[in-house]
């Protein structure tokens, strides 16, 4: 017996779940689970929540190859996604976390560093001001944002940032993929938010 | 889970020191505007940014993408579950390894039970094989632990039904009475005679060729290295071993070991003793 794609039940005319990920989803489970046995309409749902993050994660981190290996990570996904047993944020967090592999594949295949012009805390980050047409953040676009969280931030910084902004991880989640103490991501986390309002004081969100 | 770092927000550089939850809270875009701490609009400004909507070039490809997971997307096996990282593992323990046989006596007292296993064989089979079938070890206590040897009937075409002794199968395995033998069953271990089998039934290893008759006698090979082993056997196993041996009409089980090493080296089938010797 296979198993194909199950077929969309859906009511015809049902909504498909809105990209704006803020909008909670009806039943948190019940996406996955209808995922797992490979309904379309599910794996539409999450792949709509979770891909826009996904990329603008990879985009920020490694803007060449991003689209790249963002077709890795759900294959890969696609892979294990019959095995996977956890709730919503648990599947997000999973998705980052062979997004991150993944990368660092990709950074090791190219054999060369990381595009993050950073690499000590105390080199100074770009201004805002530099640059009249993004100096209003309420005017930027998602990506452009989180091009500028990066910007403004060691990498290890705009790794937690982004893990935890973009990918919904929670603080230990984000020591594991990260290979690192929580206190020591909460360490970062402080640290990063700090500098963060210092760059991005509230001026500038207007 | 969060912990409070600090007794109360204090002013670093501009921007209060956040407490964790509120930092968490900052992070997942959950505070409220009005609870936004004084320096850190621009920060939840720029979260709310970077979580924004999905644009429509970031969309690209969706329908392709989503049916090639839907098609990729494999049945849960019933082992191995994907838990997202951090996650308390729900599995259930690992079973506690195998300790592996002492090395000692694993290796020795493999080669000797393989012999033991030959050699009952031989004895409720092929011995009863070589001299055609007419002669039956008694039953013994051994049977039941070890199953009784099980002969089978093969219809010719011509002529009487033919025995055909096949392996020893133990009690708990129910082993139907037919010619065809299970699919994980080692082959039988010798024939009576050669016949042409029937249609449905599968064809069997040659037969040893007869002796000749007045040709000289053979020497008997020599012992294999098991039979020299089973001195060497703790004495309880070695009384079990005898008594087993008795049982078959043996005075103790180093003379059914070495008829077993004989009946082996001399079956031209060569799947008794020659095929357990190898492993």
């Amino acid at each position: 017996m296979t198993l194909g794609p199950e077929p969309d039940r859906r009511p015809k005319g049902a909504p498909s779940w809105p990209a704006d990920s803020r909008v909670a989803p009806p039943a948190d489970g019940l996406r996955i689970s209808a995922a797992r046995r490979g309904a379309a309409w599910a794996i539409t749902a999450l792949y709509r929540e979770i891909h826009p993050r996904l990329l603008r994660y990879l985009r920020s981190r490694e803007p060449h190859v991003a689209d790249d290996v963002a077709s890795q990570v759900w294959l890969e996904v696609a892979g294990g996604l019959g095995r996977f047993e956890g709730t919503e944020d648990g599947f997000r967090a999973w998705v980052f976390t062979i997004a991150r592999r993944r990368l660092i594949d990709a950074r090791r295949r190219a054999g060369r560093r990381p595009t993050d012009p950073l690499v000590d805390e105390d080199v100074a980050a770009p201004s805002p001001y530099d640059d009249p047409e993004g100096s209003a953040i309420a005017t930027l676009d998602a990506q452009a944002a989180v091009d500028r969280i990066v910007s403004a931030l060691t990498p290890d910084q705009a790794d937690v940032v982004l893990l935890r902004v973009l990918g919904g991880l929670a603080v230990g989640e984000v020591a594991d993929v990260l290979g690192k103490q929580p206190s020591a991501v909460r360490v970062l986390q402080h640290r990063a938010l700090r500098r963060l309002a210092r760059h991005f004081p509230p001026e500038m969100d207007r | 889970m969060t912990t409070e770092r600090s007794p109360g927000p204090h002013v670093d550089g501009g921007a209060v020191s956040l407490h964790d939850r509120t930092a968490d809270r900052l992070l997942a875009g959950t505070l409220g505007a009005a609870d936004v701490p004084p320096g850190y609009e621009g920060v939840a400004a720029l979260v709310r940014a970077a979580t924004g909507p999905a644009t429509a070039d970031e969309l690209v490809g969706e329908e392709a993408a989503v049916a090639l997971m839907a098609g990729a997307v494999t049945p849960a096996p019933p082992a191995a579950p994907v838990v997202p990282p951090g996650t308390p593992s729900t599995a259930p323990p690992r079973p506690a390894p195998v300790p592996e046989p002492s090395r000692r006596w694993g290796g020795r007292g493999a080669r000797v039970a393989a012999v033991a296993v030959a050699v009952l064989v031989g004895a409720g089979g092929g011995k009863a094989a070589l001299v055609g079938g007419e002669k039956r070890p008694p039953a013994t206590s051994a049977e039941p632990a070890l199953g009784a040897p099980r002969r089978a009937t093969v219809q010719g075409t011509e002529g009487p039904p033919l025995a055909v002794p096949t392996t020893t199968v133990p009690p708990t395995v129910a082993a139907p009475p037919s010619t065809t033998p299970p699919a994980t069953s080692p082959p039988p271990p010798a024939v009576a005679a050669p016949a042409a089998p029937a249609p449905n039934v599968p064809p069997v290893p040659a037969p040893a060729p007869p002796p000749t008759p007045g040709a000289p006698p053979t020497t008997a090979p020599p012992l294999p290295e098991e039979c020299k082993d089973v001195d060497r056997l703790p004495a309880g196993m070695r009384e079990g071993l005898d008594r087993m041996a008795r049982g078959f009409g043996f005075p103790s089980f180093a003379e059914m070991c070495r008829a077993g090493a004989q009946h082996s080296s001399g079956s031209s089938t060569g799947w008794g003793g020659a095929s357990w010797r190898r492993r």
